[in-house]
């Protein structure tokens, strides 16, 4: 085997198209690797390709920009190979001098490929709410998710409600809709992990609506408000001046006549009259701010590499081990299937391994 | 200026012959060919084929052509490759100018005459700009590869390790005896990292000792313990500190410095309130109290007092609380307003105290804290029945602590040095990621860059070993002259552009009595050409002669564009399928913040309505206060204008993000 540095530029295989998966690709494509990317979607993007900036007069620090300029600048480049509608199907040890042999399988067939390091990079599965049938998600026609109305902002860089089509006035958030719950077919320690991610989108996002529409008025039903990522307390003391939060977790939603929806809450603080009390109110549009979930194909994923996943289902790492000694031999997880986390964290997390990978050859 | 006879070369690319239904490329040479420097028009459909624009590049050398305006696609996409065409070619790096035929006339406007049309324009006028261009030239430098970090918490150790294992040498400066930051000193409060606490600590105290070893082990690491950095000076590759080990003063070289001094966030802050009431403290002093092992019943946690704490904080009061129940028999209280779990294991960490019985109250309006006689009472307003609730305690603590403590870094001393709205090292910008500062080969990791976390922090020092290796990978780096050019006998010294520089790249140059720029650290803005009040300053490839010479020609609207933001931008709305007007020109350059007034006021004079600077938006600028800059400059402009008695709407800035496709096409349709 032929592993000195400098040499033979070495294979890497990243299955996974998304931001980590890219980013990845691109440092180590930038080093000198020869990267296969492997996208199991006709494009790269992953969940970020469906996000939208969220900019209003100013930039709200989303990063969907940054993101998007990852994609862009790894097409078209010699030594990074992006193998689009491709699954990796299984992983055997490597014949020809590589650590593994990956079989990979698209429309055509399946294709063996020879590497030394593989990256997993699949990405998350945001909470469906249908699961638990929580808020009446699925019947009620102006509750909608987070990711959808990410997507809505993506596509027609504007938000509106589902039934009519026009700009909401009223919307509320309801924060932590599938994190922090504990469920009752599951652990506690299975189950009870921040997302993360939540507050500050949905922030960014109820910044954007504002902008979008002065008339209208939001509402945010959060337990705590995570203090994450750079800049975030900023943001934070912005938004404390027009958006209005309720520290409560709604336990009722009701369909109302002209496709508004009612909210049943009971306010555990908000003005000091309505403490304790049963409150109701109506809105215009409902957004469930949904967590991360491990990526639905985790287990098969992690059977076919040989490698455990964490109580929560996640590819992360307990305890204070670093990331150089990840999983197995060669095999190295990031991104937000690695453990909830944003768009900084995820490109933070695609150099470190990098550096790792590049440090082991 | 350009006396002598240029001759240019324009190739144009039908990408596959699929611009020919949108551009009549007969007519564009034929008008082409009309102008007098244009030596030769070749067309070729295929420009990212590497042997055929070699073939066309070698054609159109034969004409005596020197330098090449290229109409294609979107740069981004063929770059890289053609720039080694042309190194092979023997063109120079300086004397190409690319022309977006496809995304700013073939898909951008309607109808195959109009687009026809305004593509002519576009490409004249990026002759004429051609003509004025210099050829550019480098010189190899060679750079010290060593490393110098400052600091030893997990940052600094995984940085360290990870380097070394890259071959580098590494000088670890840090304060105090050990290594291992708060992780080493108090690995219980590390315990959430894993989801099995009874074994954690000793996992974390275990793991803080292996890596302290393998970096003392390792021949390749020096270590500087008790020691004060007093400063850091110089620039990428020669970078130079002086510090203080408490013996005697040492400096040392290194090319690049990684700043990971922690954030001190555990020293409580409030400092003088805690001097008077023994039972009244912060996280340091309680800390001192467990270690002994006398701790008294009562115990109330106060967090949130004066600012919204992060993690950090909140991670450290969850597990002294569950170690104070546990161990001590304490009964414990938490004031605090929010409880921030946002990273791996803390949400564990908050169930795993509520169960032992800590009593979180997440308050609206602040306790206040009473001392008597006989005893400390926390006040807390209860809402419900409208009456102050007291509450004994036998010890109180004031968790809260400033994010960066001003002692933990001398960071004032490193010039240029760019801090966050907490005084954090790292500038808040979304282009400074994970690692980067806002000067080329400083690097800032963990609790410096402020509300950080262990994983984060660790996932940090990983990181800045990547963007180092591919700074500091051979001892010789090429250092490229197309930079800002300071004419010294222009120059009166009066440094406008060392402040406003957002990289530290100026210096005083003695020698000459005038302004330097030091090539390495300089990117190439142009903010200070567009500041310097002397006009002693051009930019390379962005002169003012070179952007008056792309005015020339028949604009209604002249749209100065930003590559970083609304270069894209345009490229995806024609991607996406969004026209715009016909009477709009875009004109590239490097960052808004490099168009000074005059170049509006040529641009009006060239016979334009309407002229605008379309860049970021101004916190996302990638030369953090380049668009604010041009901004504030266009606002006094059209003040001026108005003076003047001309229309002051005439001039604007508009601020765009890279995906903001209906943005765009809001700035560039017609009105």
């Amino acid at each position: 085997m032929n592993k000195s540095k400098g040499d033979t530029p070495q294979s890497i295989m990243i299955i996974g198209g998304g931001i980590a998966g890219t980013t990845a690709a691109d440092r180590l494509g930038r080093s000198g690797m020869t990267v296969h990317l492997i996208e199991k979607n006709d494009a790269i993007g992953g969940r970020v390709k469906n996000m939208g900036c969220k900019a209003t007069d100013k930039c709200m620090r989303c990063n969907i920009c940054v993101a998007n300029e990852t994609f862009r600048n790894i097409i078209n480049r010699s030594n990074i190979t992006i193998h689009t509608s491709t699954e990796l199907v299984g992983l055997q040890k490597g014949e020809n001098g590589n650590r593994f042999t990956g079989s990979l399988k698209n429309g055509s067939g399946v294709q063996e490929i020879d590497t030394d390091t593989v990256v997993i990079a699949i990405g998350y599965e945001p909470y469906d709410p249908k699961e638990n049938s929580s808020y009446k998600y699925g019947s009620i026609k102006n509750i909608i998710t987070g990711a959808e109305v990410e997507k809505q902002l993506k596509e027609k860089q504007s938000i509106t409600r589902a039934s009519d089509g026009k700009e909401p006035k009223r919307t509320a958030f309801i924060q932590c809709v599938g994190s922090r719950t504990e469920e009752i077919f599951r652990r506690p320690e299975d189950t009870d992990y921040c997302s993360t991610v939540c507050c500050s989108y949905a922030l960014r996002m109820a910044q954007r609506m504002k902008y979008q529409s002065e008339e209208s008025e939001i509402t945010v039903f959060y337990m705590d408000i995570q203090n994450f990522g750079k800049g975030f307390n900023a943001l934070f003391n912005e938004c404390k001046k027009n958006i209005r939060f309720i520290r409560s977790r709604p336990f009722e939603v009701n369909p109302l006549p002209g496709d508004k929806v009612s909210v049943r809450y009971v306010a555990e603080e908000a003005l000091s009259d309505d403490q304790g009390k049963v409150c109701e109110e109506e809105f215009d549009l409902l957004v469930l701010s949904v967590g991360i979930r491990p990526p639905l194909g985790a287990v098969d994923m992690a059977d076919r590499l040989s490698v455990a996943l964490d109580d929560q289902g996640f590819f992360g790492l307990k305890g204070g081990r670093a990331l150089s000694e990840l999983h197995a031999e060669g095999i190295y997880a990031i991104g937000a299937g690695e453990s909830p986390k944003d768009i900084a964290g995820s490109i933070a997390q695609a150099e470190a391994i990098s550096a790792s990978i590049l440090s082991n050859l | 200026m350009s006396t002598k006879q240029v001759k240019v070369g324009v190739i144009i690319c039908s990408c596959k012959n699929k611009l020919h239904q949108y551009l009549d490329f007969q007519s564009i040479s034929k008008e082409l060919k009309k102008i007098k420097e244009v030596s030769a028009v070749i067309e070729c459909s295929d420009l990212c084929d590497t042997k055929e624009s070699s073939d066309v590049i070698s054609k159109i050398k034969k004409t005596g052509a020197d330098r090449l305006v290229v109409c294609g696609c979107d740069k981004r996409v063929y770059e890289n490759e053609f720039v080694s065409v042309l190194k092979k070619e023997k063109i120079n790096e300086g004397l190409w100018w690319p022309v977006n035929i496809s995304d700013d006339c073939a898909r951008a406007v309607k109808g195959k005459k109009a687009a026809t049309d305004i593509c002519i324009q576009y490409i004249s006028a990026a002759v004429k700009r051609l003509a004025f261009a210099e050829a550019v030239g480098s010189t190899s430098r060679e750079i010290i590869q060593d490393i110098s970090i400052i600091g030893s918490g997990i940052s600094g150790m995984q940085s360290a390790i990870l380097l070394s294992a890259l071959g580098y040498k590494i000088n670890m400066l840090f304060a105090g005896k050990e290594m291992g930051g708060y992780a080493a000193a108090h690995p219980d409060l590390y315990a959430y990292l894993d989801t099995d606490p009874a074994e954690a600590s000793e996992k974390i105290k275990k793991h803080m000792y292996e890596l302290s070893h393998k970096i003392k082990d390792d021949k390749n690491i020096s270590m500087y313990a008790d020691t004060t950095v007093q400063s850091v000076d110089g620039n990428f590759g020669d970078f130079l500190i002086q510090a203080n080990t408490g013996e005697k003063e040492i400096s040392i070289k290194s090319g690049a410095v990684v700043l990971a001094m922690g954030s001190q966030c555990r020293q409580a802050s409030a400092g003088s309130i805690f001097t008077d009431e023994p039972n009244l403290m912060g996280m340091d002093r309680l800390y001192d109290i467990m270690s002994k092992g006398k701790v008294p019943q009562r115990i109330v946690f106060l967090m949130d007092q004066n600012r919204e704490q992060e993690r950090g904080t909140t991670s450290a009061v969850l597990s002294a609380a569950l170690k104070l129940v546990k161990e001590h028999g304490a009964s414990v209280k938490i004031y605090c307003n929010n409880v921030r779990v946002a990273a791996y294991g803390l949400e564990a960490l908050y169930r795993r105290t509520r169960d032992a019985g800590v009593v979180v109250i997440k308050y609206n309006e602040k306790p206040k804290i009473k001392t008597e006689e006989n005893g400390i009472f926390i006040n807390l307003y209860d809402t419900i029945t409208g009456t102050i609730l007291s509450e004994e305690a036998d010890l109180v603590v004031i968790a809260d602590c400033e994010p960066i403590s001003d002692d933990a870094v001398k960071a004032n001393t490193i010039e240029g040095l760019r801090r966050g709205p907490d005084k954090e090292l790292q500038y808040n910008n979304i282009w400074l990621l994970p690692a980067l500062s806002n000067r080329v080969g400083i690097f800032v990791i963990g609790g410096a860059k402020g509300n950080s976390e262990y994983r984060e922090a660790l996932v940090d020092g990983l990181a800045c070993a990547w963007e180092i290796h591919e700074q500091l990978k051979e001892n010789k780096i090429q250092v490229y002259d197309d930079v800002a050019k300071i004419d010294a006998e222009k120059c009166a010294l009066c440094l406008t552009c060392m402040r406003i520089c957002p990289h530290g790249a100026i210096f005083i140059d003695h020698e000459n009595e005038s302004a330097g720029v030091q090539a390495v650290s300089c990117r190439k803005c142009g903010m200070c050409a567009a500041e310097c009040p002397a006009g002693a300053i051009q930019l390379i490839r962005y002169s003012d002669n070179e952007i008056e010479a792309e005015l020339a020609g028949p604009a209604k609207v002249v749209a100065f564009a930003c590559e970083n933001s609304a270069i894209p931008a345009g490229v995806s709305a024609s991607e996406s399928g969004l026209m715009r007007s016909k009477d709009i020109r875009l004109i590239r350059i490097p960052c808004a913040g490099k168009v000074n007034p005059n170049n509006v006021l040529a641009a009006l004079e060239a016979g334009a309505d309407k002229v605008m600077i379309i860049g970021c938006h101004p916190e996302s600028c990638k030369y953090l206060s380049g668009s604010s800059r041009a901004s504030r400059r266009m606002e006094r402009l059209s003040q001026l204008l108005e003076k003047a008695g001309i229309d002051p709407l005439r001039v604007s800035f508009n601020g765009i993000a890279s995906v903001e496709t209906k943005r765009f096409e809001e700035y560039v349709s017609d009105t």
